[in-house]
C-alpha cells in the first residue's frame, strides 16, 4: 500500500493489484465524536443516492447497475473516539468490462461527484430526501436494539465510558436525529468536506496517476482547518461497576469491559494481543476450553482486544441462573494468566494464530480497505506484517505483566425475563 | 485417479476436479498472488435429512431434529485431543457449519497448509461419540438454540417456512429444539455418520495458494479407499397450498420484521437457468433499480434492511422478500400488485438487460473470496452443476424465460407473510 498526499491534504492509499476480480474505491472522512455526530451520520446515506448531474435516485441506481452492478455502500462507524463516514464503491475490475470501460476511474469520479457535488434543491438538500434519511437513521438506531449482543456491547460502552467521548454512538440518538433540519445538515456537509481528515483507499488494477487526476478535479484548494483527531486512553478502572437491565429474552447476555492499560493504540500492543489470545481470543483460549467446553455454560464466550481505545471486551450468553457463575469463571481465567498458569505452548499457539490472521488481510479487497481505514486517525500506514512482528518475541513475563495491568471496569448484564423463558413449546 | 480441468474463458481462470481413488471428489482452484488457502470438507447431509434407510434395510429410521448439527459439534472431539487443539498447533482458523442440506468442516490459513489439511481429513474420518460427551454437548447446543430464539431475523424466516411448508423438513430449526436434542444418543450419531459420512456422499474443495499435485499427495497419504454406501432419503409429499397465509410472533422488538414468500413447485436443485431467471425477476419486481423499491422507500414503507432472495435447496425453493416495516401487509399487497401488473404487461427489455448486467457483475464479484468459492464448489457439486454454471446461465437467458418463471412461481393466493412485532 502506498500513501500519497493529494491537494487539500487528502491522503490517497493505493494498492495496485490484479489478483482480485473487483475494484474498490473507499472514501473515508473522519471527525471527532461530538454533539454533531447525527448531522454527519446522515451524510453518507444521503450522498450515496444521487449527485448534481443525476439527481433522480431511480435513474442514478439504474446507471450504477449499468456499471456492472457497481454498488455504493455507505456506512458510519467509530474507531476510538473518531467518527468515520464512509462511502465505498465496488465494481468488477476493468479487465472484465465487456466494452473496455475504465470502471475504476469512472467509479472514483462518480463517488467524488456524489460527495463534493451532491443533488441540491435551492441550495439545500431536498426536504423529501432529508425527511426520508432522518427516518432511516432513526430506524437504524432502533433496530440495533433488536440485535441483543450488539446492543449489550453498546450499553456497556455507554456505562463504562460515560465521561469519555467514546460513549457517544456514531449515529447519535433518535432525539438528535429528529431535531435535525435540512439547513443544519447542509452546513454540516460543508463543514465536513472542509475540515474532516480525508483518506481515499483504492484497491484494484486502476492507474494511480489517472485516479489522482480525477480527485484533483474535485478538490484542488488547500483545506486549512483540518481537524486533529485524538482518543483518550484510560489506563485503568477507577472502580468496578455492574449494570443490569431486564429484557424479554430467552438467554441472558453478559459483556465485561476491562481497561487494558494502554496509553495509545500501539503501546504494549504485542503483549496484550498474545495475552488476549490466550485469555479468550481463540479456540485454544482459556475461555473457550474451560468456560464453554469444560463447564458447558455457554455457546459463545470470548474476548477481544480493542486497541483503538485500550479496552478488552468479554462477551457471552448464558441461562439467567448461571450469570454469576459465568462472570466468576471468566475472572478466574484472567487470574490464572496473571498468576502465570499457562504454558509456552499456549504462547506459541497464540503467536502462530495471530500471525496467520494478519497474513490473510491481503487476500480480500474489503479487509485491505478496513485495515487501512482504521488507521486514518493515527495517520499511520502500518502493514499487517509489521503488526505480526510485534507479537513475535513476546515472553511469558510480558504476558503476565500485561494481564496484571488489566483491570475490570464494568459488567453489563442484559437479563432474560421469566416471560421469555416460559412461553410456547 | 482422474483429473479434469474446468475452464472459464470469461474469468480467465480454471479449476480441477479430481476423482480420487478413495472415492472422494476433490476440487482445487489455485489463486495466484494469494497468501492464504481455504479448505472445505463437506457431506451432503443437513438438517432436512431426518428420515432415511440404508440400501437393503427394511425400515426407515427417523432421527431427532437437529442431529446433523449435533454431529457437526461432536466430530471435533476424539478420544485424545479435540480437533481445535490440533489446528491451534498449525495456526489455522478452523470451523464448521450445518445448513439445511450440508454439513461442512473447514479451515483457512497462510502457513502450514499441508499439516492443517491432514488434520481436517483425519478428524472428520474419526468419529468418537460416547454418552458422556453427548450429554456435555447438550448444554452448549442448548445455549446456541436459545441464542437463535432471541434473534428476530432468524425467527421471522423460520416462521415463514412453517407457514409455507406443511411437511417439508426445511421448516424445522437447523439446531433442533432443547427437547429434540435431548433424544440424541451416541448410537444415533453413529447411524447418521455411517450413512452419510462416506466418500461417495462427500467432497473436498481447496482454494488459494495451492497446487493440484500438493493436494493429491496429501489425499493419497490420508484417504483410504471406501466402498460406496447406498441409502435412500425420504422427502415427504408436500401439498401445493401453503399451511397459512399469515403468521406472527410477539418478541417485543423495536422495529417490526417481516418476510414474504410465494409457495411454488420446488425448483430442481442445480437448475441454473431457472435460478438465474428468478434472480433477474426478483430484481425487476423490487430490486434497488426498480420503481417499486424506490416508491416504498420514499413513502416510508421499507428501510435499508429490505432484501430479495431466491431461497433454494434440496426439495424447497421460495422467492423471498424481507426487511422491516410498520405495515408489512401493505408491502405484501404492493408486491402482489406488481407481479400481477408484470403478468399483464410483460417483461420490459430495458429492465431485463439492466438486471442481467447487474447480476453478471455480482457473479464475477463472487469469485474474489476463497471461502465463497470453496462453498460454491461444494454446493454446486452436490447440486450436480459446475462452479461456472450460474454465470454462464445469465448469458443464455431471455425475457421469455423470465416471464415463464413469473407465471409459474407467483400465485398471489400462495403468498405468505411472517411478522415479528
Amino acid at each position: 500500500m502506498t500513501k500519497n498526499y493529494c491537494p487539500g491534504s487528502i491522503s490517497l492509499c493505493f494498492e495496485k493489484t490484479d489478483k482480485f476480480k473487483t475494484a474498490v474505491v473507499s472514501f473515508n472522512m473522519a471527525m471527532p465524536l461530538d454533539d454533531n455526530v447525527s448531522a454527519r451520520a446522515i451524510l453518507p446515506y444521503l450522498l450515496c443516492r444521487s449527485n448534481s448531474e443525476q439527481s433522480d435516485e431511480l435513474d442514478f441506481s439504474r446507471m450504477l447497475a449499468k456499471l456492472y452492478g457497481a454498488k455504493i455502500t455507505p456506512y458510519v462507524r467509530k474507531v476510538g473516539e473518531t467518527q468515520i463516514l464512509n462511502l465505498t464503491m465496488n465494481t468488477v475490475d476493468d479487465r472484465f468490462a465487456l466494452d473496455g470501460e475504465k470502471l475504476c476511474s469512472e467509479c472514483t469520479e462518480l463517488l467524488c461527484k456524489c460527495i463534493f457535488s451532491p443533488a441540491l434543491v435551492n441550495g439545500c438538500f431536498s426536504d423529501e430526501a432529508v425527511t426520508r434519511e432522518k427516518r432511516l437513521l432513526c430506524e437504524r438506531i432502533n433496530s440495533l436494539k433488536d440485535e441483543k449482543r450488539l446492543y449489550a456491547k453498546q450499553r456497556l460502552e455507554e456505562e463504562m465510558c460515560s465521561c469519555e467521548a467514546f460513549s457517544i454512538s456514531p449515529y447519535g440518538t433518535v432525539e438528535q436525529v429528529n431535531a435535525l433540519t435540512g439547513e443544519q445538515i447542509y452546513t454540516t456537509w460543508i463543514d465536513t468536506i472542509e475540515r474532516s481528515v480525508i483518506q481515499i483507499n483504492v484497491i484494484g488494477s486502476a492507474d494511480k496517476k489517472e485516479t489522482e487526476q480525477v480527485i484533483k478535479k474535485y478538490i484542488s484548494d488547500e483545506r486549512k482547518n483540518v481537524v486533529s483527531l485524538h482518543t483518550e486512553f484510560v489506563t485503568s478502572a477507577y472502580e468496578e461497576k455492574r449494570v443490569e437491565e431486564t429484557e424479554h429474552l430467552k438467554q441472558s447476555k453478559i459483556v465485561l469491559g476491562l481497561r487494558a492499560n494502554m496509553t495509545y493504540d500501539r503501546d504494549n500492543l504485542g503483549a496484550l494481543m498474545v495475552m488476549n489470545s490466550i485469555f479468550g481470543g481463540d479456540v485454544h483460549s482459556k475461555l473457550f476450553t474451560n468456560v464453554r467446553e469444560k463447564q458447558s455454560l455457554c455457546y459463545y464466550c470470548g474476548s477481544s482486544l480493542y486497541r483503538y481505545k485500550g479496552i478488552i471486551y468479554v462477551q457471552c450468553g448464558v441461562e439467567t441462573e448461571n450469570i454469576d457463575k459465568a462472570v466468576s469463571s471468566i475472572l478466574f481465567e484472567l487470574n490464572e494468566i496473571r498468576k502465570g498458569n499457562f504454558a509456552q505452548d499456549d504462547i506459541d499457539m497464540s503467536v502462530l494464530k495471530l500471525k496467520d490472521t494478519l497474513h490473510c488481510v491481503y487476500d480480500s479487497p474489503e479487509s485491505i480497505d478496513i485495515w487501512y481505514s482504521n488507521q486514518i486517525a493515527s495517520g499511520a500506514v502500518i502493514h499487517p506484517d509489521e503488526m505480526a512482528e510485534l507479537v513475535k518475541n513476546i515472553s511469558k513475563e510480558e504476558i503476565i505483566i500485561a494481564a496484571n495491568d488489566v483491570t475490570l471496569d464494568t459488567v453489563f448484564v442484559l437479563k432474560a425475563d421469566g416471560e421469555g423463558q416460559e412461553e410456547e413449546e | 485417479m482422474k483429473i479434469n480441468e474446468i475452464k472459464s474463458e470469461l474469468l480467465g481462470e480454471s479449476y480441477f476436479e479430481i476423482e480420487h481413488d478413495s472415492g472422494l471428489r476433490i476440487f482445487v482452484l489455485s489463486k495466484p498472488g494469494y497468501s492464504s488457502s481455504y479448505a472445505l470438507f463437506g457431506t451432503d447431509f443437513g438438517s432436512v435429512d431426518t428420515c432415511f434407510r440404508l440400501k437393503g434395510e427394511e425400515d426407515y429410521v427417523t432421527v431427532p431434529e437437529g442431529i446433523a448439527h449435533f454431529l457437526e459439534h461432536k466430530l471435533f472431539e476424539s478420544e485424545e485431543l479435540d480437533a481445535f487443539a490440533l489446528f491451534s498447533k498449525t495456526g489455522a482458523s478452523a470451523n464448521a457449519f450445518t445448513s439445511f442440506c450440508q454439513t461442512c468442516y473447514l479451515f483457512s490459513c497462510c502457513d502450514n497448509f499441508d499439516e492443517s489439511l491432514e488434520i481436517l481429513l483425519n478428524f472428520v474420518k474419526q468419529p468418537y461419540f460416547t454418552e458422556q460427551t453427548v450429554q456435555k454437548e447438550q448444554g452448549i447446543i442448548g445455549q446456541e438454540i436459545q441464542m437463535y430464539r432471541d434473534d428476530p431475523e432468524w425467527q421471522v424466516l423460520f416462521n415463514l417456512l412453517r407457514a409455507i411448508y406443511k411437511n417439508n423438513p426445511v421448516r424445522i430449526d437447523i439446531a433442533g429444539t432443547k427437547e429434540s436434542i435431548s433424544e440424541i444418543t451416541a448410537e444415533l450419531l453413529y447411524k447418521c455418520y455411517n450413512t452419510f459420512y462416506n466418500f461417495s456422499n462427500m467432497a473436498l474443495a481447496v482454494v488459494g495458494d495451492v497446487t493440484v499435485e500438493q493436494i493429491c499427495a496429501i489425499a493419497d497419504k490420508c484417504l483410504k479407499k471406501e466402498e460406496p454406501v447406498e441409502f435412500e432419503k425420504v422427502v415427504p409429499d408436500e401439498p401445493d397450498e401453503p399451511v397459512c397465509n399469515y403468521i406472527e410472533k410477539d418478541m417485543k422488538v423495536n422495529t417490526k420484521k417481516f418476510a414474504i414468500g410465494f409457495k411454488e413447485k420446488a425448483c430442481k436443485t442445480g437448475d441454473a437457468k431457472h435460478i438465474a431467471a428468478m434472480n433477474i425477476l426478483l430484481n425487476i419486481i423490487c430490486g434497488k433499480t426498480s420503481g417499486l423499491y424506490h416508491s416504498m422507500l420514499d413513502s416510508g414503507l421499507i428501510n435499508h434492511t429490505f432484501y430479495t432472495e431466491y431461497f433454494t435447496g434440496r426439495g424447497f425453493s421460495i422467492p423471498l422478500f424481507g426487511g422491516e416495516s410498520d405495515n408489512p401487509r401493505k408491502v405484501l399487497e404492493l408486491i402482489k400488485e406488481e407481479t400481477e401488473k408484470l403478468k399483464k404487461e410483460g417483461i420490459k427489455e430495458d429492465d431485463f438487460s439492466l438486471s442481467k448486467k447487474l447480476l453478471y457483475g455480482a457473479e464475477i464479484k463472487g469469485f474474489n473470496d476463497t471461502d465463497d468459492i470453496a462453498r460454491q464448489l461444494i454446493s454446486n457439486y452436490f447440486d450436480k452443476c459446475s462452479l461456472y454454471s450460474y454465470m454462464e446461465a445469465y448469458s443464455k437467458i431471455s425475457t421469455d424465460d423470465v416471464y415463464e418463471v413469473l407465471l409459474s412461481s407467483f400465485d398471489k393466493n400462495k403468498a405468505c407473510l411472517s411478522v415479528i412485532y
